[in-house]
Parts: structure tokens; sequence; C-alpha cells
């Protein structure tokens, strides 16, 4: 293939990955040679910890990783410090994370109105009906994420106060890293996960948990992971980003084609998750979406959802400058990338998030964008000034 | 000093306690990356941990001094690969110490040391944001979250003033945290 682009400047990387479904891009784009086929011969890097991650990240033995969305924010506010600043400069995917219980508690929840079918919003009632009536009878169900500045994290907290529910005070909410979280859950120390894929489904499958939704029904469309750099690299290495970036749009438009599932997935297994069979991979694919409906796009509007979460909960230092985290936030990077592949991108950074019923428009560079449905939480919107100012 | 030691290499961990032990230190607990080290912390009370820089129990033990309030501890990290040493002089900023090829007593000590008084630096920095927050010019903030209300909502003062104090009252907040709040999200929008 010709190379119409900058050679990079760079030809040896190493990125950091977690075992979770949503890491198929980086994956994808190594075994596949996407990378290789950019003038790249990149590594990845298994982590099993976001602390390790985010160090490792920062401290430039990575030239780039897979991180949670509010990751970079936290980093600029100094609320998860780190000595260089972290950019987010495209989204790896949408869906791919799923909130699962213990047998004993959806049992629990099956007795105060919980149904099998039912919506986010009716476990969320079910979850207040039995926190009120355990009370003082036995100790509040432990809930884990995977972060203290992750989406799962603040997803949880929006599931359990859309019907009144403190998860301060009326829950116990525990940090436990992805590739821990099943036998966390067999073991009976926590009674619920908000985890990415594949964990609920294994925990499904090992019939150590069940799954009462996924994000899709959570939140279609929602913030999910980023592929972060630092700032210094994306500075000094324009070339080397925009080629890493060019491979991964291509996997992520190659991973949408439900025909390679099968393949994605036994890389994911071969490089990630030797544990976990090729074909609960391959089913669990299917809920992500990696390039259709602009999933490669990090939307600053996302961004600004995750911030007014952090600000709802009191997790923002005081004096914290927002508008100054937000600029960790870089669609412009991904957008010079994406021209140059001919890719759909929306005229502006900020969408209304969370409020589509059904599949609508935007407005793009190159005529309107279709975006998925993206409705959040049956409708029940937070805004952090309806937060902030109740009527 | 009372500490606690996670790692999933028996052996090490052997080494580690026996350093550890010689300079006069207790181990009060010594766990695997699967065992239950919420429980341990909360039953044994180190005043330190210290965990294989790669072992994901980072993340649950970490998170305790982020955003838990209740039992936080200094957490130090340790590598037997020198290749932690580019990441230990990186991570000056952070709330975790680095110990580099952290088997032999005379490294440990220094590290566990600076990670103590990392972390109670931090915490610190905490309570005294906590304490500015309490401090900040209530009547400044008021008036401007009023402000803000009036031009947005287009009320008058007084009705600007009832709805900030309603907002306090249902979330039990003071009024000039309330108001805060509203600035907050207006800065957002």
């Amino acid at each position: 293939m010709s190379q119409p682009f900058a050679t990079p400047e760079q030809a040896h990387l190493t990125l950091g990955v977690m075992p979770l479904t949503d890491s198929a891009p980086l994956v994808v784009a190594e075994a596949a040679g996407l990378f290789a086929r950019e003038g790249l011969q990149v590594q990845l890097n298994v982590e099993r910890s976001w602390a390790a991650m985010r160090d490792k990240l920062a401290a430039g033995r990575y030239e780039g990783a897979a991180l949670l969305a509010p990751m970079p924010l936290a980093a600029a506010l100094g609320l998860d410090p780190v000595p260089t600043p972290i950019l987010t400069v495209a989204a790896l995917n949408q869906g791919g994370s799923g909130f699962c219980v213990t047998p004993d508690l959806h049992a629990r929840l099956l007795e105060h109105g919980g149904a099998d079918d039912g919506t986010p919003l009716e476990w969320a009632a079910a979850m207040r009906c039995l926190v009120e009536a355990e009370r003082g009878s036995r100790p509040p169900p432990t809930l884990a994420h995977v972060y203290p500045y992750s989406t799962h994290h603040y997803e949880l907290r929006y599931w359990l106060a859309s019907i009144g529910l403190n998860p301060d005070r009326d829950l116990n909410l525990v940090t436990v890293p992805p590739p821990l979280m099943v036998e966390q859950l067999e073991k009976g120390r926590i009674d619920g996960a908000w985890v990415g894929s594949p964990w609920p489904a294994l925990a499904a499958q090992r019939g150590v948990a069940r799954v009462l939704f996924d994000k899709r029904r959570f939140w279609n469309g929602g913030p999910e992971k980023v592929f972060a750099v630092t700032a210094p690299f994306a500075e000094a290495q324009p070339a080397t980003l925009a080629a890493l970036l060019r491979a991964l749009i291509a996997a992520g438009r190659w991973l949408d084609e439900p025909a390679n599932h099968a393949q994605a997935a036994s890389w994911l297994q071969q490089s990630l998750m030797p544990q976990v069979s090729a074909e609960l991979l391959a089913a669990e694919l299917k809920t992500l979406r990696f390039h259709t409906g602009l999933a490669g796009f990090p939307w600053r509007s996302q961004a600004q959802w995750l911030l007014g979460q952090m600000q709802r909960w009191q997790h923002l230092p005081v004096g914290a400058d927002a508008q100054a985290a937000l600029a960790s936030c870089r669609p412009d990077l991904y957008r010079t990338v994406a021209r140059t592949l001919g890719e759909p991108l929306p005229l502006r950074d900020e969408k209304t998030e969370g409020l589509h019923i059904t599949p609508y428009e935007v407005p793009g560079e190159a005529g309107p964008v279709r975006l998925p449905a993206d409705q959040l939480l049956n409708g029940v919107q937070f805004s952090a000034m309806a937060w902030a100012l109740p009527d | 000093m009372r500490v606690m030691l996670v790692d999933d290499d028996a052996e090490r961990l052997e080494m580690l306690e026996a350093a550890l032990r010689g300079v006069g230190h207790e181990v009060v607990a010594r766990r695997g990356t699967c065992d239950d080290l919420l429980a341990a912390a909360r039953e044994t009370r180190p005043e330190i941990v210290l965990i294989d820089v790669d072992s994901p129990g980072r993340d649950m033990l970490e998170s305790l001094a982020q955003i838990h309030r209740d039992e936080p501890m200094p957490v130090a990290l340790f590598a037997a690969k020198s290749d932690v040493e580019s990441i230990r002089r990186a991570m000056r900023a952070g709330v975790c110490a680095y110990v580099v090829d952290g088997l032999n007593a005379s490294r440990l000590q220094p590290v566990m040391e600076v990670a103590i008084a990392r972390f109670a630096e931090h915490q610190a920095l905490k309570r005294e944001l906590d304490d500015a927050k309490s401090r900040l010019n209530d009547r400044k903030d008021i008036d401007r979250a009023k402000g803000l209300l009036m031009t947005r909502r287009q009320l008058t003062e007084e009705q600007a003033y009832e709805q900030l104090r309603k907002a306090a009252m249902n979330r039990n907040l003071k009024i000039g945290d309330a108001a805060r709040a509203v600035i907050a999200a207006a800065d957002l929008l």
C-alpha cells in the first residue's frame, strides 16, 4: 500500500491495555497488522490495575493506553496526581459494561419488586425497596465499581440516585479492578458489580452472578473507554499519533462487521483473557460499537457530563477549574486525522447527551451524520443545574 | 510500624517480612492479591501497606485514600525489577511512593517514610480544602448565585434567595454550599 502520510517519528511503541472487550481495537490493530501498515511496531502490555496503567502512561513507559473516560479529567484536576498531562485523543467504543449481582442479592431484589425483564430504573426501584426493608437488620449491599474516576462509578451513582438512594449512606461502594471482579463475587465479598465486558457475562456463565442490564440499556451511546496519550507525546510526535489513530479507526471499522467477531474474539482470548472462552467474547463483541455512529469521536459533551457528575458528588476540588480540565479532551486532534481518511465528522464537539429515544442526526462537516438513540436511564435526566437547584 | 504486605509471590513475601522484622517493624497482615484486602486492612489497621506495583489490589487499597473517606492509609509500592526506576522518578508528585528492588531493609525504610509523609501531606491538603470550603466567603457566593438566578431565570432578588434557601433545605446543605453548587453548575454550562 502506498504511504501518503508522514512517516511516524517513532516506530517502536508500547501501549497499555486491560483485559476487557473494549481493548479490542488495540488488539485487532496489532494482530491484523493495521499498526504495521502504518509503519508502527507495537507491543501491547496487559495491565491488571488502573493505577499502574495511569502511572506507566504518565511516566512515559507507555506511548498510549486505553483508559477510563474520566481518568484524563481526574489527572487534569489534580485528583489523581500525575506529573504529565494526559490527553483523550479518541474514544475506543460505546457499550461494553454492565451491572450484575450475586444470585443472593438477585433473589432479594425479586422479593422487593424486581423482575427479570425489568428496566434499569425498575431495578433501581427494587434496590431502594430492598435497602429500606433491610435497614437495621443486615448491612447494606456492597457494590463494586472499577475505579474512583470511572464511568462505571458515576453511572452506578447516577442509577442509585435516580431513585433517591444516597450512594454514600445507603450502600457500601468499593473499588475492585476488572480482573478480580468475578472472584470477589464468587467469594461473596461484594454483592454486585458495575464492570466492563466480558466480566459480567463470565460471572453469569460461572453462576456467581446475574446480569441485570448492560450499558446499552442504561445509556446507549454513553462514554466508555478512551485512547489516551501524554501531552508531550502528542506535541513531539504528531505523525506517530496520526498513524496510531488511523490504525485504531481502521480496527474499529473492521470490528463493527459481525463476520469478523469470531476472529477478533480469538485474538482477544489469546492476548488478554485466556480464561474466557472465544465463544463468550464473540457474543460480547456484538454488544459494543466501535466505529458506526461516531463511536470513535471523543465528544467534549461527554467529558462535560462526567465533570458534572464529579461536581454533583463533590469530587471536584475546591476552586477546580472545570474548563481547564475539559482541555484534556482533544476532539481537534481526532478530527485532523479522521478528516484525512474521509471519515464522517460532526460540526460541533458537543451534542445533547442522553435524551434521544430514537436514532437522530447531527450536522456534520460533509452533511448530516446519523447517530443511534442515546437515551440515558429511561430519560431520567441529570443536569448539574437541576441538581444544584431542585424545584 | 504496623505493616500490611500484599504480594502473590510467596517467597518474596517471606523475604520482605524478614527484612521488615529485622529493622523492628511488625507485619500485621500478609496477603495475596486474591485475599480479602479490604477486610484485612479493616481488621489489622496497618500504618502502611506495601504492595507489589503490578498487583490489581492497588486499585482497591489506593481508592481508600482517593474518594472513600473512611480508613485511608498510606500505600508504598515495590517491585523487584529495576525498570520501575523511571516510574519512581516520574511519580514524585504522586500520592504513592515507589520502592525499587525493594527487598532489602535499607531501601525499604526511607521509601516507607516518604510514603507516609506524602500521605500525611495529601490528607492535610484534603482537610485544608474542606476547611477552606467552609471558610469561603458565603456572602459573596450567595450574591453571585442570586445574580446568576436572577439573570437566567428572570427572578427578583427575593425569589432567587428563596430558591437557594429551599435548595439548601431540601439537600440539607448550608446556604453557602447551595450557592456554590449553583455557581459550579453554571460554570459547566
